[in-house]
């Protein structure tokens, strides 16, 4: 950063002030959260399609989905979210130690959300329900049971690569956080990151009543 | 861009206030029971309207509060209102689409006898109540004429 402001090291030499740097990556953020709407929605229509041709398919799929675990999992995101958002306001405030804390519960929730995901899709696995082609049928399945699972495993497979790809850049911010990279000057990355991770709850609560709670 | 605040000190950032963060998860935690509620309340179709109903007033929040959304930049909000509306247009004129060809769909249905139980036959190799029922159906016994 020798190039960089001499008195502020994370301010970029090509913005004249933070709050010039931060609207710049508030934008960029908020264009990437654009695109990935649309990323989604492709598959937002797919599951439309399939389920508006086979009502009762889905009907008899989702009983496979155990809603306890949909819930507990839907409840572990909302909890990340709560502290991603407290996690902006301590950097907001100069608050190092809320802002740790916050960054790691942030990471801890993720990772449990993959935890219980790892135990879902076993369990699957555990029925013959791959992905796929890879599918077994049995007799316990009903008809075309393969169908909406694929449709499952490509929606919470997608979602899930971004909920890696969160626990990866809340690691980094949790390093940056713990050498006190971030104040109220300076926390463009928490308030980019915490809104990436907004839209990927709020996937999630679309994707949690689509999938697990068809009666 | 905005005034002539060069002075670093000068950019005060709006902090939420805890209740309101707090609230907010509240909130969302209480539409979450409730919509797994409802599932189980067997209302029938209407099921899926109040779901979503449900999932939208908690992204809804998301957006507006942990997203910042109500004390940002309008042109963020356009960006999220365009983002919604594309997806809807996607989703109309797919469906659309789909109602239209609605009858052939069923024609395929009939002409391919997609009604046997295993439609995947390949992977049954485990021989649940005989071989016979999985084979696909010789040409000649298809209902409809070609």
């Amino acid at each position: 950063m020798s190039e960089g402001h001499h008195d502020a090291p994370f301010l970029a030499h090509h913005f004249e002030s933070h709050e010039h740097q931060f609207n710049a990556g508030k934008l960029g953020i908020w264009l990437f959260l654009f695109t990935e709407i649309l990323f989604f929605s492709g598959l937002f229509v797919a599951y439309a399609v399939y389920r508006s041709s086979n009502p009762e398919m889905f009907l008899g799929a989702s009983k496979f989905l155990d809603t306890k675990m949909g819930a507990i999992n839907t409840c572990v995101l909302l909890l990340s979210s709560l502290t991603a958002a407290w996690a902006v306001r301590c950097a907001q405030l100069g608050n190092r130690k809320g802002l740790i804390l916050n960054l790691a519960i942030t990471l801890a929730c993720a990772c449990g959300f993959m935890v219980i995901k790892y135990f879902e899709y076993t369990h699957k696995f555990h029925l013959g329900i791959y992905p796929g082609k890879w599918y077994e049928a049995s007799p316990d399945h009903p008809l075309h049971l393969q169908t909406f699972f694929s449709i499952y495993y490509v929606m919470t497979g997608l979602h899930g690569i971004h909920v890696l790809a969160g626990m990866g850049v809340f690691t980094w911010l949790l390093r940056r956080a713990i050498r006190g990279d971030f104040g109220p000057e300076y926390y463009g990355p928490i308030d980019f990151s915490a809104l990436y991770w907004h839209i990927v709850d709020v996937i999630w609560i679309f994707l949690f009543p689509l999938l697990y709670l068809i009666r | 861009m905005s005034h002539d605040s060069h002075s670093h000190g000068d950019h005060k950032p709006h902090a939420l206030p805890i209740p309101i963060l707090v609230g907010t998860w509240l909130a969302l935690m209480a539409l979450t029971g409730l919509t797994v509620w409802v599932a189980d309340q067997h209302l029938g179709k209407i099921d899926f309207v109040i779901s979503m109903a449900i999932a939208t007033v908690k992204a809804t929040l998301v957006a507006l509060i942990f997203m910042h959304l109500l004390w940002d930049k309008g042109f963020h909000s356009i960006l999220v209102v365009g983002g919604v509306l594309l997806l809807g247009l996607f989703m109309a004129v797919t469906m659309f689409d789909r109602e239209h060809y609605q009858d052939s769909m069923d024609q395929y249905a009939v002409d391919h006898q997609l009604n046997r139980r295993y439609p995947v036959i390949e992977h049954t190799d485990e021989g649940h109540g005989g071989g016979e029922e999985h084979a696909p159906a010789p040409e000649g016994e298809a209902p409809a004429g070609h």
